[in-house]
């Protein structure tokens, strides 16, 4: 019942990866750094930027769930994106990305300072290094070269999937 | 024909909507009169409505139903082009079906209507033509006779003859898919003869209307109809539910901002919107609500069925049909409870040869009941058959590897009924067509646990079984308890709440192993730390002394929190995905605040109990800790002293206390009395029957004054010490004067425990005796089950000095040996809580077992209470009696015995 349910959003998020990236020529990002660490999530599917919500804990959760916020009568995860991605360094959680999410209940990604809007040339899109030090690399999808960083584009599908 | 509201009305709306559908449809086909889909679907609505009319006896509205359906299944077979003529006469039928669905709405019957009639004439001759015609096409077959005779035999017979056109059908070759039962010619012309003369005079009418307007047509009524019912998407309710809720919490935020400021308009406003935004959130809840009688209704049927199918003869008993319950919540209780029916049908109720035997009706009695009782519905399947073999089931455990045989055999019955639960245990010993088809018991519990519910088994082998289903009123919207662990806020269900307790958990709880136990009244509950459970950073060693008592509907768990806060009816909003493997958690709800809760599961969190209270006791018993139970009982006690002694008396058989002067104690014949409120008492001085050191002479004296049966005494003593709550746990044995319990130490005094009844007695041995002794010939045998000392001899005496002879035991399973070395008792009387075995296991035994099934029982208790009461009669007891109230026990004795 469980893994039925589980295999059904699993399909719902890959249909929508699919269909973003392909037609358009530029993408926007928002950007936010998690320690030094520049990184982007497409602009399309986030609803809202929170700050200094409330956030109550939930016991025995993951790690990297910080805990459930009130967001208009609505039950949000909130997720600390540092934790998720295995980021080495300790951060104060403290802006939240409430992402569009079908069906289920909202998450929301926390993370400490949020940057730029970005709008980034399809094109100059490039697949991330073999190494990247300090954060797992299974989350990074993307990479993109800024004049003087380099912007980490996450896979939210991945960091979505339970 | 008496038809539910319900029903009707669900018909009256699938009516409508199928009108709708018609006119629609005829006017597309009018304009596209090839269009298959178009026809198909009006033949779909004609046939639908058509069968439900069927079923109501409304036999016009089936008949223009059926002549139109037949229609159309020509055109739909291709062996009809649907000209105008035929959709002009279509369209008029929907017309006349309209005004039968209005007549029905606001008369509840069909219209008598002579119009209607002549349009079901002429609705009839107009289908043979048709399929005259298409058979001349053919060119095959025999005509076929005037149908109008029968028609209006049809109609003037009402509801006593099915649906006979279909005899005219029989040469027709036209292929139907309708799986209508055909009727031979013969019958329906047997029929037809019988009712001739009743029906001549009307056919004559209808034949000369007939002759007069053959040509121009009946005039169609013209009727609108009202819609009072539409259908909603559920979706859409529960959006508007979702949203009522909100309300509610934004409501809340603003009364408490309107409390910050004070204004006089303001406050007035929030008023109004507070009790609006009550209102609509209660009718909202409203349009969700159905009463459970939904579901009750078609267990008539299915009961019937079923004990037919089984040689079985089963009265089904419906009460409480109209209790209300949230519409989703009927949905899904409908297949456990059908399976709990069919349970008690299979295995219950014995068949009609056995219940006699055993000297019960034939007929099996099934109770299907619902009622509220806080915030939760209980719905209840009882039935009088054969109950359940507890035994039975302890070796079949055994055999299917569920417990090892110490464990079967140390296991309550409680814990054994609860196997029943368990998946791939089934008692049944040949699987039936009815039950044994793979779903269980099981699947019954969880599916009632999804819906937050409760399942428990009450079973007297013999007598029958009672299986009593909790469930919430509505999924949405519930009451909880909520409390505070790690300093946020959690939610309880209500449902799954039993009792609050405090306790010092240095004291009050016992470890075993590594897991906490407590005993409440005796039974042994597991107690889970919630700030353990969550691992939450405790704050220095704050202990929690709040216990909530929780029950899974299986077992019972006590769970410790820091604070209890306040019940309120909290919203539950699913978590994400992300929980959903923690077990602990059923949910979240926004607080009044906007501050969140989680909703804590019960169920889940039972999996934390490491110990089962099985390994408990036998782990207990092997330390020779024996578990008294009366023990943990608390009574509030007067302490009093009389010169140097100190006494006590349970507060509880005191009427009244009063300060007395001395001068005011009278001698009247040899007796002392006081005047107190115009009566005149006589007042006992404990020390002339206790061997007590006497009472000096003070100015004034305390009196303590004890009532029954309107004669009161009063008692002396120097002074009140004070008041205290403890356990009537007393040391027997030194001091063995009649008139005195035992003694206890009371903070380090020595406190005798005194027996106020003997004490009485002794100062008039004709005190109690009020016509009560010359009733009793023969010395009646009482068997009394009591654990404690106190109370044991306290009624031991006092119904000794009712000329009773009385035997007693300490606990239900000593009653059971004596029962069965010396069965010749007039009466048991037993107390409830008791080690080993208590009030209700003895009761069920004694329920049980043939030889004891009518001895009298009464059931005595420290302090009466409404669930355990019901209980007691449930489990076949005759009395239930509190024990101090002494001459009500009497009473009841005498009752009983009489």
């Amino acid at each position: 019942m469980n893994i039925m349910k589980r295999e059904k959003e699993k399909v719902i998020l890959s249909e929508e990866k699919d269909h973003k990236l392909a037609t358009i020529d530029t993408i926007t990002f928002v950007t936010f750094y998690l320690g030094n660490f520049l990184c982007g999530i497409p602009a399309d599917i986030i609803m809202e930027i929170n700050k200094d919500t409330e956030i109550t804990p939930v016991p025995l959760a993951d790690e990297f769930i910080l805990g459930i916020m009130n967001l208009r009568g609505q039950i949000v995860t909130v997720m600390d994106l540092a934790k998720k991605v295995g980021l080495k360094e300790k951060i104060k959680p403290t802006v939240n990305l409430i992402l569009k999410t079908e069906g289920e209940a909202p998450v929301s990604f926390v993370v400490e300072r949020i940057g730029d809007i970005l709008e980034v040339p399809v094109s100059k899109i490039e697949k991330p290094p073999e190494r990247i030090e300090g954060i797992s690399k299974e989350y990074v999808k993307n990479v993109y070269q800024l004049p003087d960083k380099i912007l980490l584009i996450f896979d939210v599908d991945r960091l979505l999937k339970f | 024909m008496m038809f539910d509201e319900d029903i009707l009305q669900d018909f009256l709306v699938e009516a409508k909507e199928a009108i709708a559908n018609l006119e629609e449809g005829f006017l597309e086909l009018e304009k596209d009169k090839e269009n298959l889909e178009v026809i198909r679907s009006l033949f779909r609505s004609m046939h639908s409505l058509k069968g439900a009319s069927g079923f109501f006896g409304f036999k016009s509205l089936e008949s223009i139903a059926h002549f139109s359906e037949e229609i159309l299944s020509k055109i739909r077979d291709g062996l009809l082009k649907p000209d105008d003529s035929i959709i002009d006469m279509l369209l008029k039928a929907v017309d006349w079906i309209k005004f039968i669905v209005q007549h029905l709405e606001t008369h509840k019957e069909e219209p008598i209507d002579d119009n209607l009639l002549e349009f079901l004439v002429t609705l009839s001759n107009f289908t043979e033509k048709i399929k005259k015609g298409i058979k001349e096409e053919k060119s095959s077959e025999k005509p076929i006779e005037e149908p109008v005779q029968e028609i209006s035999e049809k109609i003037s017979q009402g509801t006593q003859q099915e649906t006979s056109q279909e005899t005219q059908q029989e040469p027709l070759q036209v292929p139907s898919e309708e799986a209508i039962p055909k009727k031979t010619l013969e019958e329906s012309v047997e029929k037809e003869e019988k009712k001739e003369e009743k029906t001549q005079k009307m056919v004559e009418k209808l034949d000369d209307k007939k002759e007069k307007k053959e040509s121009p047509q009946v005039a169609t009524p013209q009727v609108e109809l009202t819609e009072t019912h539409i259908k909603v998407d559920v979706k859409l309710l529960d959006q508007l539910m979702n949203l009522a809720g909100e309300l509610v919490l934004a409501r809340n935020r603003v009364v408490q901002l309107s409390q910050k400021i004070l204004d006089d308009d303001l406050t007035r406003s929030v008023q109004a919107l507070s009790m609006i935004t009550t209102e609509m959130q209660e009718t909202i809840m409203k349009t969700r609500m159905q009463p459970i009688g939904t579901v009750f209704n078609k267990f008539p049927r299915i009961v019937r069925d079923l004990a037919k199918s089984l040689g079985k003869k089963v009265n089904l008993h419906l009460e409480g049909t109209e209790t209300e319950l949230d519409r989703s919540i009927i949905e899904a209780i409908k297949d456990p409870l059908t399976h709990l029916v069919r349970n008690a049908i299979d295995h219950g109720i014995e068949p009609p040869e056995e219940r006699v035997q055993v000297g019960k009706r034939e007929e099996g009695t099934i109770y299907l009941r619902a009622y509220q009782e806080g915030g939760q519905v209980v719905i209840e399947i009882e039935d009088d058959g054969r109950g359940i073999d507890v035994e039975k089931i302890r070796k079949k455990a055994v055999e299917k590897g569920f417990l090892t045989a110490e464990e079967a055999q140390r296991a309550r019955e409680s814990d054994l009924l609860a196997l029943i639960f368990k998946p791939g245990f089934s008692t049944a010993e040949k699987v039936t067509q009815v039950s044994g088809r793979g779903v269980g018991m099981d699947v019954v519990k969880t599916n009632i646990e999804k819906l937050g519910g409760t399942i428990e088994i009450n079973t007297i082998y013999g007598k029958g079984t009672t299986v009593r289903v909790k469930i919430p009123l509505t999924l949405a919207i519930i009451p909880a308890l909520i409390v505070k662990s790690g300093g946020y806020k959690y939610a309880i269900p209500q449902v799954n709440l039993k009792e609050l307790v405090n306790v010092d958990p240095n004291k009050d709880l016992l470890k075993v192993g590594s897991t906490d136990f407590y005993r409440l009244r005796g039974e042994i509950i597991p107690v889970l730390k919630l700030s353990e459970i969550l691992k939450q950073s405790s704050n220095g060693e704050v202990l929690s002394k709040n216990l909530v008592i929780l029950t899974t509907g299986e077992r019972v768990l006590g769970l410790l929190v820091d604070e209890i806060l306040n019940s309120e009816e909290i919203v539950v909003k699913p978590l994400g995905k992300w929980f959903k493997d923690i077990p602990v958690y059923s949910g979240a709800t926004i607080m009044g605040d906007g501050a969140l809760a989680l909703i804590l599961d019960v169920v889940g969190l039972s999996k934390f109990i490491g110990l089962s209270v099985e390994e408990v006791e036998k782990r207990l018993d092997a330390e020779r800790i024996t578990i008294k139970t009366s023990k943990d009982e608390t009574y509030f006690l007067l302490l009093f002293d009389v010169g140097q002694d100190r006494l006590a008396l349970p507060i509880a058989l005191i009427s009244r206390l009063d300060k007395v002067k001395a001068d005011s104690i009278q001698i009247v014949g040899g007796k002392e009395v006081i005047i107190y409120e115009d009566q005149v008492v006589p007042v006992i001085r404990l020390e002339n029957y206790l061997p007590l050191q006497g009472l000096p002479y003070q100015d004034s004296y305390i009196v303590l004054f004890f009532t029954e049966r309107s004669k009161t005494c009063a008692i002396l003593c120097s002074s009140i010490v004070d008041t205290i709550e403890t356990t009537l746990e007393i040391e027997e044995g030194l001091y063995n004067n009649p008139g005195i319990l035992g003694h206890k130490i009371i903070d380090g005094k020595t406190v005798l425990f005194i027996d106020i009844y003997k004490v009485i007695e002794m100062y008039d041995p004709e005190w109690f005796v009020v016509k009560f002794k010359e009733e009793v010939h023969t010395a009646k045998r009482i068997l009394l089950a009591e654990d404690s000392p106190f109370f044991r001899n306290m009624m031991k005496n006092y119904l000794e000095a009712m000329g009773f002879e009385v035997e007693c035991v300490e606990n239900g399973r000593e009653a059971i040996e004596k029962l069965h070395n010396d069965p010749n008792f007039d009466l048991v009387i037993t107390d409830i809580e008791m080690p080993e075995m208590d009030g209700f296991e003895l009761l069920k035994e004694l329920r049980g077992n043939p030889q004891f099934k009518n001895l009298p029982v009464i059931v005595v208790t420290a302090l009466a209470g409404e669930e355990v009461k019901r209980k007691v009669f449930e489990f076949g007891a005759n009395g239930y009696e509190v024990k101090l109230q002494r001459d009500q026990v009497l009473e009841r004795i005498k009752q009983l015995l009489s």
